[in-house]
């Protein structure tokens, strides 16, 4: 994206903020130095499910640029969740950035029976969605 | 009787607080539905609807059953074509003669659908509305060039069957709106071809075509509505513009079989890989052309 390694970094590490770009999110609160809290709602056809979201920033490395967030979302209504292990890693080149996102998601107990594969794509189509937000509020 | 047995399936599945209303007409179901809004459901053969409710994948305050609403059910030839109502179970449209030397793609995908238990209760619009991309009757009607009539209080309209799939299990309804008839226009050859690997299963790909023949031979109408081959129920433009306009061979068939598997986008899942349901969609294009083609050769010397 068309914005400094920097400028990028510090939304990033701004869960709440940065949470204002996933889509479906709510409720941000932090619970401790690395963990926060949020509820993040997500519909496939009839099947409307709401996380509970623990979001934990298991490593961090600030003067690469990089860090490791962990996800797991629970629904209580349903019975089942989504447990997302997200890598990421920014590049700076001549003013603009890359993120590169590596991620690793299990759906769990009976929301995964419902349609594994549509709900990996809705991921990723979430994952897309979230980037999008995030290029359309740090390039001006 | 099948109501009851609706009826009892919902209670079986121990819901409490859930609604049932059995309305006598449309005005009275669609009253219903407006009062309700997103919290009903509408119950028609229950075949998908128990099966989420048990799970407790949704939870509805009410479920509107349409089975004592009159002039929803039944086969009715109209206009040189045929209209469906939408409480048609599946079992009536495998076994209607009409459907099945006229319209053998509806007849054939019916039939492909899970057990003989499951198509005696399940509908055809029920089966619609759950818009589940990998069934069965939703790509022969996108073939067919079949359209849907939705019902709402204003009044009803017509949409071509392949814009009512919306998303995956997504149809483009309003909650206030039923599904009243599908409407297919006159026949031509067709044919419907499922690839599943044990005989109740969801199709893997299925595959529907329709082919009208020209007088010197050549193709003059295709379609071609594809299962299993995006997160909706496909129609393959791409591949059906391969051989509009031509005679048809091997030399024209097989290049629509690959523009089919270029233009759809299926799923990877624990079924199948989105790969191996690609170079499966080639092959029933392939097959399934040719059937319909030899359907629509033998309609003309009829
Ligand atoms: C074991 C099993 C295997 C199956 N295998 C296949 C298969 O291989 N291929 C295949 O195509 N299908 C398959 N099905 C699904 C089957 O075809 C269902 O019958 C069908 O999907 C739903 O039809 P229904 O009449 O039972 O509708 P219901 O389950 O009563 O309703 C389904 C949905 O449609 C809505 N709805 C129903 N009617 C209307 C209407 N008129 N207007 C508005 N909304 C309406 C309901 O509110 C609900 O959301 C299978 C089902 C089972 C249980």
């Amino acid at each position: 994206m068309a914005a400094p390694v920097d400028r990028v970094w510090t939304f990033l590490m701004d869960v709440p903020e940065m949470a204002g770009c996933i889509p479906g999110a709510s409720d941000v609160r932090q619970l401790d130095a690395t963990t926060y809290e949020a509820e993040v709602k997500a519909k496939i056809g009839p099947v409307s499910a709401a996380f509970g979201c623990t979001i934990a920033i298991v490593a961090l490395d600030e003067a690469a640029r990089a860090g490791v967030v962990e996800v797991r979302g629970k629904d209580a209504k349903i019975g089942g969740g989504v447990n997302a292990r997200m890598s990421m890693e920014l590049r700076e080149d001549g003013g603009t950035t890359t993120v590169h996102v590596g991620s690793d998601i299990d759906v769990l107990g009976k929301i995964g029976q419902y349609g594994h594969g549509m709900i990996a794509k809705r991921a990723e189509a979430m994952l897309d969605d979230f980037a999008a937000c995030v290029r359309a509020r740090l390039e001006s | 009787m099948s109501a009851m047995h609706a009826r009892d399936d919902v209670f079986a599945a121990g819901e409490p607080g859930l609604a049932y209303h059995a309305p006598r007409d449309l005005e009275e179901a669609l009253a219903l539905l407006a009062r309700y809004g997103e919290e009903a459901k509408v119950l028609a053969g229950g075949q998908s609807l128990l099966v989420f409710l048990s799970q407790g994948l949704i939870a509805p305050a009410a479920l509107i059953g349409l089975r004592r609403v009159p002039g929803l059910d039944g086969i009715e030839e109209r206009d040189g074509g045929l209209t469906i109502g939408a409480m048609t179970t599946q079992h009536a449209l495998e076994s209607d003669p009409t459907l099945r030397t006229r319209y053998p793609a509806l007849a054939e995908a019916a039939q492909a659908i899970a057990t003989p238990q499951v198509r005696q209760r399940g509908t055809l619009g029920g089966n619609l509305c759950h818009a589940n991309p990998t069934g069965d009757p939703p790509a022969a009607l996108i073939a067919l060039g079949a359209s849907i009539e939705i019902v709402n209080g204003d009044g009803a309209r017509r949409v071509p069957v392949q814009e009512f799939f919306r998303d995956y299990m997504e149809p483009a309804l309003q909650p206030d709106e039923l599904l009243t008839a599908v409407h297919l226009p006159p026949p031509v050859g067709s044919a419907y071809l499922k690839h599943r690997i044990r005989g109740v299963d969801n199709a893997i790909v299925g595959v529907a075509a329709a082919i009208a023949l020209a007088p010197d031979g050549t193709c003059s109408e295709a379609r071609i509505g594809l299962s299993g081959a995006a997160t909706t129920p496909l129609r393959a433009v791409a591949a059906e513009a391969v051989i509009r306009g031509k005679p048809l061979s091997d030399d024209t068939i097989q290049p629509a079989a690959e523009a089919a598997a270029q233009e759809c986008d299926p799923l990877d899942d624990t079924e199948a890989s989105a790969d191996y349901r690609r170079e499966m969609v080639a092959v029933f294009v392939r097959r399934a052309l040719a059937r319909a083609a030899e359907r629509a050769r033998q309609g003309d010397t009829e």
